[in-house]
């Protein structure tokens, strides 16, 4: 099979079975680029369980942006990334349990119930930059305190997590 | 009384607000104290130690060649974002203003900053100078460990366990502090409520119970009890002191005869206030009606005293109707409207004391009412019966004759009804203006049906009732001539002393008005009021028309004959000419020419006429009449 018709067949199947047009089979393969995120658990696109990112992988999916202050930031920042959501259908995950590990090991459990109810990001870059390891990055889970009050809570602030490094996805 | 309630729920209501605000303060106090110590601040120190320790083992680590640049760079930068995190992260404020925290933080994130270039230097290795940081950032580790520990323990710590202590107990004064001013609020608002269901039914000035208490009883929302009697005491000059004094100095009256009548109230009696002065009492139905009757008696004599403000005096007096109940058949709302009606008849006849109320006056009033409805339908010209009748007043020195225009109501069910009646059932009612209006219409319909002779011979003489006596009178007058075949001075306006004494400025004014227009003025029924000689010297009239009381009979009584005469001569002194009327007969007519009279008017002469018999009697008399003596032929008389 060459590279074009096993890019169409695999289009063809992510038209079939999955509404989302950008999962990619390849995730379960090793990123070119340095390796930033890691998310394991039953995904339809990744048979293997475990579906790797680079800036490259993440910055291919549509980004969204949010605008907001957060409890540790004194200024309202505008944060662009990927939608949780949407990244989890274009995984085709199963599951509304997420556990997220941070590079220092800190690791939280959260619902995904709020991520599909507002627009919660895996911010890449604030106003526009990459954020640096010591500027909780590569990616921080960014919920939009600005827009949604009703966010404003320890529940949702525990589940920020910054220098995000894999997600675990289970039902 | 009123100004120390609001003073007392001002301060109520500050204490409340103070209370909650200061509840609230301590209460967001306390929770502070107790998450930061417990929960944020230990979490936030544990995140520091560690990410240091990892930084700092990371060093040693990689100095002893064991580690990758790049690990050690991540564990920079993590300890970096933690101390940035520590330095501007919400939750860890409270712990950051304690212990210096923040400054030892702020000192450890600068060390990084200055050697973030040889750690981050391309082909980094172990040297010297990694050996050297490792002992700067040594020093790092006691005051970090001591932070915590302090955190924990330590006076600071104590005081910060006792200050918590503290708030609970400032909490629970405030609470309790709420507490009772809210017990004060509410007690408060019983109070009101109460006092504004008292006033809702009870009179503010008196304490009597109001209107809306009487109501309760006819509707019989309070239960009901048998009267023997009901009163209706009603106060005379309440209102001329309200108005003429002032509404304080009928407050006052008011509250006097509230203590008196509180003060006099009969065992079992219930005594209202259901009006501006007009109060009820009732009687119990052990009361048997001559105690009912002296009671009342002792009232009335009670209630009329010398009512002294500023420098007026006033004389006060009540009228009391009272109703019998006497086969204890009738509602209280019955025998109050039966009470009212004997009060009425005495207000309206101007009297005082005490009425019993009889079948009569209840006749009587309805016949008033039945009148009354005639009357306005009789002015709108839907009723039949009214009509103008005249009779002649001669002049006795000059070739002058005129015509009295006076009222004729032939009722057709209940007959001749008095002129006197109509005037006050008008007066009354405030009909006079259109009764008033009623009369000139007429008397124009009429002049235009007398033969020309006749009318150009003749004045008319008309009646002005109180209510008519306004400023607008001189207007209406002028319009009324403006086209009328008589000429201004065929007019003559008669009016009583009453209306004048009731307002002398006022009454002047409009005095010289009518007169501007060339209509003379006659006062009426001279001799029966209130007549004081300076009052007569201003007064604008041209005419005195003395009273027949004085007239009559007056051939045979030499002490009237003196009195007319002196009368006469007085207003002759005045330059006032003299009607004399109730001239009966021939020896009347002689007498008062004798005494110097210029006008005569009486049976003897003419009686009222419809229009046809005026006529009729003109032409009958006219030639032989006048300066002579001789007999008129009257044939009313006659027939």
């Amino acid at each position: 099979m060459t590279f074009s018709a096993r890019r169409l067949f695999s289009t063809l199947v992510l038209l079939t079975i999955s509404s989302a047009p950008w999962a990619e089979t390849s995730w379960q393969e090793q990123p070119s680029g340095p390796l930033i995120l890691t998310i394991s658990g039953e995904l339809d696109c990744c048979p293997s369980g475990t579906a790797y990112f680079d800036l490259q992988r993440l910055d291919a999916l549509p980004q969204s942006v949010v605008s907001t202050m957060t409890p540790w930031t004194e200024t309202t920042d505008s944060y662009s990334g990927v939608r949780l959501s949407e990244l989890l259908t274009a995984l085709g995950a199963k599951g509304n349990k997420i556990s997220a590990t941070a590079l220092n090991d800190y690791s939280t459990e959260f619902s995904s119930d709020a991520s599909l109810e507002y627009p919660v990001i895996l911010a890449t870059r604030r106003n526009q930059q990459l954020m640096r390891v010591r500027d909780k990055g590569p990616i921080w889970i960014m919920y939009p305190l600005n827009d949604y009050p009703q966010l404003r809570k320890e529940e949702h602030h525990h589940a920020m997590v910054w220098q995000l490094k894999s997600l675990q996805i289970s039902e | 009384m009123r100004r120390l309630r609001y003073v007392f729920l001002l301060l109520v209501t500050l204490g409340f607000a103070i209370g909650i605000a200061a509840s609230l303060i301590s209460s967001q106090r306390s929770a502070e104290l107790t998450s930061s110590r417990i929960q944020l601040s230990a979490w936030s120190l544990a995140q520091l130690e560690h990410e240091f320790l990892k930084f700092h083992a990371s060093l040693r680590l990689f100095q002893a060649d064991k580690l990758l640049a790049e690990q050690l760079q991540l564990d920079y930068d993590l300890l970096w974002n933690r101390l940035e995190v520590f330095l501007n992260g919400e939750e860890n404020r409270a712990i950051r203003e304690r212990f210096d925290a923040a400054a030892l933080a702020r000192s450890l994130l600068n060390q990084l900053k200055q050697d973030e270039a040889l750690l981050f230097a391309p082909q980094l290795q172990p040297s010297e100078q990694i050996e050297q940081l490792i002992t700067a950032y040594s020093q790092y580790q006691q005051p970090i460990r001591r932070l915590i520990v302090r955190n924990f323990t330590g006076p600071e710590a104590a005081s910060i366990v006792d200050e918590a202590h503290a708030q609970r107990f400032l909490t629970q004064g405030l609470l309790l502090g709420l507490l009772f001013c809210g017990g004060a609020l509410l007690s408060l608002l019983f109070f009101e409520s109460r006092r504004n269901n008292f006033l809702a039914r009870n009179d503010a000035l008196t304490q009597l119970p109001n209107r809306q208490s009487l109501l309760a009883l006819q509707t019989g929302s309070v239960s009901p009890t048998a009267y023997s009697a009901v009163a209706v005491i009603e106060m005379n000059n309440f209102r001329t002191v309200n108005e003429t004094i002032s509404h304080e100095a009928g407050d006052r009256l008011l509250e006097r005869i509230g203590q008196t009548l509180n003060q006099l109230k009969p065992e079992g009696s219930f005594i209202a206030r259901v009006g501006g002065d007009e109060f009820l009492m009732t009687f119990s139905e052990r009361f048997p009606a001559d105690l009912v009757i002296e009671t009342l008696k002792a009232l009335t004599k009670a209630l009329s005293f010398d009512f002294q403000s500023d420098k007026q005096l006033f004389q006060v007096n009540a009228r009391i109707g009272v109703v019998f109940n006497s086969d204890n058949t009738h509602s209280i709302e019955k025998l109050y409207y039966c009470a009212t009606l004997a009060t009425r008849e005495m207000r309206l006849s101007h009297t005082r004391g005490l009425k019993v109320f009889d079948e009569e006056i209840n006749h009587r009033y309805l016949r008033s009412q039945q009148l009354l409805s005639d009357l306005r339908r009789a002015i709108n010209g839907t009723f039949p019966g009214l009509a103008l009748h005249y009779q002649p007043i001669l002049g006795l020195k000059q070739d002058v004759m005129g015509v009295e225009v006076l009222l004729r109501w032939n009722h057709p069910s209940m007959g001749y009804i008095s002129p006197l009646e109509v005037v006050e059932l008008a007066e009354n009612n405030q009909l006079g203006l259109p009764f008033g209006r009623w009369l000139l219409q007429r008397l124009k319909q009429d002049l235009y049906k007398l033969p020309d002779e006749m009318r150009e011979h003749l004045y008319f003489s008309i009646n002005v009732s109180p209510s008519q006596f306004t400023q607008r009178l001189p207007n209406s007058l002028a319009k009324w001539l403006a086209d009328a075949p008589i000429s201004a001075d065929q007019l003559l306006l008669e009016m009583t002393e009453s209306i004048s004494v009731a307002n002398f400025n006022e009454c002047q004014g409009i005095l010289q008005q009518i007169n501007a227009l060339g209509v003379d003025i006659a006062l009426d029924d001279f001799g029966t009021g209130y007549s004081s000689l300076s009052y007569l010297s201003s007064l604008k009239v041209q005419r005195i028309k003395i009273d027949k009381s004085f007239i009559q009979g007056i051939s045979q009584d030499l002490q009237m004959q003196r009195v007319v005469r002196s009368i006469i001569e007085l207003c002759h002194g005045f330059n006032f000419s003299v009607i004399c009327e109730g001239i009966e007969d021939r020896a009347d007519d002689q007498q008062i020419r004798s005494l110097g009279s210029d006008y005569a008017q009486g049976y003897f002469y003419g009686r009222p006429m419809a229009l046809p018999g005026l006529i009729a009697w003109y032409s009958e008399n006219r030639p032989q009449l006048l300066f002579s003596a001789q007999e008129v032929h009257d044939h009313h008389v006659r027939h």
